[in-house]
């Protein structure tokens, strides 16, 4: 084995490819040759670490992180650090804060210093295509734990009292649903990973996938030998070329080397994966909308009950995970579930993935354990509103999410919290406005969003979306009565409780949460029709 | 309309068991004009035996497929809330004025058609558009003929 005096780790998911990644390995590649340093330079290709600037290198040891903005500075840095062992703090992450901050520290005392990694234990640190990576960093061990020394009942009793909660959105107990599946007594039986990620600002699945493919892997043949399924299934959006490629690819490699197929690791136990794509839509992400399409049809969500746990797939017992869910796994196996439940807060265990971007200074891909305030990640984890602005709103959870307005910036993010202020915290979203925004214009944007994607099986959401929309069209272009915001109200109100599926449920409470917080808006436009952000068409 | 290479896919979705939207997108990406002629959905319902109604019913309801022909280029601006908030308007404007194209048609050369995205999962690059498999981040009006260029054929 070569041995390296510096090992470089280059950031290639799929937004550090669009920041032109694969130009910063080019122009790397042929720096160091130039400089001769090829044997003693190795550049890795790693998932992201979640900053959201330019392409990220990190060099070991030391830990130090570059963000590269543009490939003309790399012969200086080529020069300057890898031969001559100088730093070069010009290019280092700095946020553009009001005051400027300079993150020049190793990646674990700076960037990582109010984070814990847990789902993300592996993105960026090792690379996603190659499964060697994975195993040095503890990889398969819990599948190979489980498989020798637990039984099937253990494995679910351990989950269970982890505590483990979905991260999809609902927050379904894992532990409870496995175990729902495993005593249903029709075969064969089916895990399937819901990675059709497409609530709006949400990219944390995307992130696991292209960083750390395998620990999605490694979890399904974990859940598959608790409940007794021989076969599974990641639904992947059509859209994610990235991700599908890398889950692809770590399907080969783990069915070459017996991770895969029949009697894994000489256990009696046979499992296997496929990916599967969709085809582009958004209810599909719903679990039984989901399982229509796997079965080749319109992905419209069934009645439930029968849940998915006695009647999914094929109406056979199925096991559906969200990514992030699933990415808790194997540390729960390795360390326990007394470990997992030291972390977050009575009634939510563990950490969450958020990606906080909008009007804020530092955009991201973060984990932390349950129960911090949406200050602390705005205020410290993000520095602050862009510009030094106010903040107006926070929309927790994506399209489908809540919002959070100013005064509840100081309640923990943890499931019964957030719920306590009438809130959920749906997928982990963070989108920051800042005071010029217009509250009218984002709820048309929101609202037109689900009307697009509404997938008109029920009437509630399929001509209520519409009606609600015009409505807003109205208030916009000044054709409207006040006493028509009472109609818009009562027409969420009948959405909301009619709705087949959450998608008219969510659209709904866009509508109400708006009203609720913002009626003095809408009520300045209609009365002096003047936009304040200016946003607004005619106004 | 390729009618070979379409049976030669349906025999392929036989012998592997694929699944059956695996099947529609390789029989799209091998017509031009990027769509599922009714003519072929026929096809493909009597060879494998299913109703042309619930292939029908598959077909029209993924954005991703398309029952009318669309243009050599497949123009997708994402229009999911937190893209919005950025440069679609004005995006969405300026390429209906260069091309003269709104959402949904296609232009008379049958070079370009303009559609809608829904989050791609990069709004950290807001705002984000798709010009058939390649990807521009934090496009702005300025950028937007120059990306639009590279495709126009000479
Ligand atoms: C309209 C709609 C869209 C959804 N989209 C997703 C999605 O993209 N990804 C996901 O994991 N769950 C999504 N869900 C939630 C799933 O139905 C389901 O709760 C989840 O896959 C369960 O996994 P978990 O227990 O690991 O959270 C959606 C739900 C609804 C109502
Ligand atoms: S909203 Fe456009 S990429 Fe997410």
């Amino acid at each position: 084995m070569k041995i390296y005096r510096l090992h470089v780790l280059l950031s290639t998911d799929s937004r550090s490819i669009l920041r032109g990644a694969l130009e910063v390995e080019t122009k790397l590649k042929e720096e160091i040759i130039k400089k001769g340093l090829e044997n003693e330079v190795q550049i890795l290709r790693t998932g992201g670490w979640g900053i959201e600037e330019g392409v990220q290198l990190t060099v070991y040891p030391g830990g130090l992180i570059y963000v590269i903005n543009n490939v003309e500075d790399i012969p200086y840095l080529v020069e300057e650090h890898f031969l001559k062992g100088r730093p070069v703090k010009k290019l280092m992450y700095e946020i553009d804060a009001p005051a400027k901050v300079e993150m020049t520290a190793p990646i674990e005392e700076e960037i990582m210093k109010k984070q814990t990694r847990i789902i993300l234990r592996n993105v960026g640190l090792i690379n996603p295509e190659d499964i060697k990576e994975y195993i040095a960093h503890d990889g398969y061990q819990a599948l190979a734990q489980v498989l020798s020394t637990m039984t099937p009942e253990q494995v679910i009793s351990e989950i269970k009292a982890s505590e483990l909660s979905g991260r999809g959105g609902a927050g379904f107990p894992t532990g409870f649903k496995w175990e729902l599946t495993a005593k249903a007594p029709a075969k064969p039986k089916y895990i399937i990973c819901n990675a059709d990620e497409g609530e709006p600002g949400t990219f944390k699945d995307r992130v696991i996938m292209e960083g750390d493919p395998h620990s999605i892997i490694e979890s399904m043949a974990i859940a598959a030998y608790a409940v007794g399924a021989n076969k599974g299934f990641i639904y992947v959006r059509g859209e994610y070329d990235l991700s599908i490629d890398r889950l692809n690819i770590a399907i080969k490699q783990s069915k070459e080397i017996g991770l895969l197929g029949n009697n894994i690791l000489g256990t009696n136990f046979d499992f296997d994966v496929e990916v599967r794509i969709g085809a582009g839509s958004y209810v599909c992400g719903e679990e039984t909308a989901l399982m229509e399409s796997l079965e080749g049809k319109r992905g419209e969500p069934r009645s439930k009950p029968p849940y998915p746990s006695t009647e999914g797939l094929w109406a056979k017992p199925t096991v559906i995970n969200n990514v992030e869910t699933l990415a808790n796994i194997p540390l729960i196996i390795l360390k326990g579930a007394e470990w997992y439940k030291g972390l977050g807060v009575e009634g939510s265990r563990g950490t969450k993935v958020f990606t906080l971007f909008g009007d804020v200074n530092a955009k991201g891909v973060i984990e932390v354990p349950f129960g911090f305030t949406l200050k602390e990640l705005i205020y410290e984890i993000g520095y602050g509103i862009k510009g030094g602005k106010n903040l107006k709103l926070v929309q927790l959870g994506g399209s489908s999410g809540s919002f959070i307005t100013p005064e509840h910036l100081d309640v923990p993010i943890d499931w019964n919290s957030v719920r306590k202020i009438g809130a959920g915290q749906g997928s982990g979203a963070i989108l920051v406005l800042d005071e010029t925004r217009c509250v009218i214009d984002f709820l048309k944007n929101l609202l037109a969003f689900f009307n697009h994607e509404s997938c008109g099986k029920c009437v509630p959401c399929r001509v209520g979306l519409p009606k609600a929309l015009d409505l807003l069209n109205r208030v916009t272009s000044g054709n409207v009565e006040i006493d028509e915001l009472g109609f818009m109200e009562e027409l969420a109100n009948v959405m909301k409780n009619t709705s087949f599926c959450g998608l008219g449920q969510a659209a709904a409470n866009q509508i109400l949460e708006s009203l609720k917080y913002f009626k003095s808006e809408f009520i300045n436009h209609i009365e002096t029709g003047y936009c304040p952000a200016n946003k607004c068409g005619r106004l | 309309m390729k009618n070979e290479e379409v049976g030669q896919l349906i025999k392929e979705y036989k012998e592997t068991g694929e699944p059956l939207l695996t099947l529609l997108h390789k029989i799209q990406n091998l017509i031009p004009h990027n769509h599922l002629p009714a003519e072929v959905l026929k096809k493909v319902s009597r060879e494998l035996k299913i109703p042309v109604s619930s292939l029908y019913s598959t077909a029209s309801f993924y954005s991703m497929f398309s029952l009318k022909p669309r243009g050599k280029h497949i123009i997708r601006v994402c229009s999911s809330p937190p893209c919005k908030l950025e440069e679609y308007d004005s995006l969405i404007e300026a390429i209906g004025e260069k091309l003269n194209l709104s959402i949904g048609e296609t232009t008379c050369d049958g070079q370009f058609t303009l559609e809608e995205q829904s989050c791609l999962g990069l709004c950290s690059l807001a705002s984000v558009m798709m010009v058939d498999n390649d990807i521009y981040k934090n496009v702005t009006v300025t950028q937007l003929p120059e990306i639009l260029d590279t495709y126009v054929e000479e």
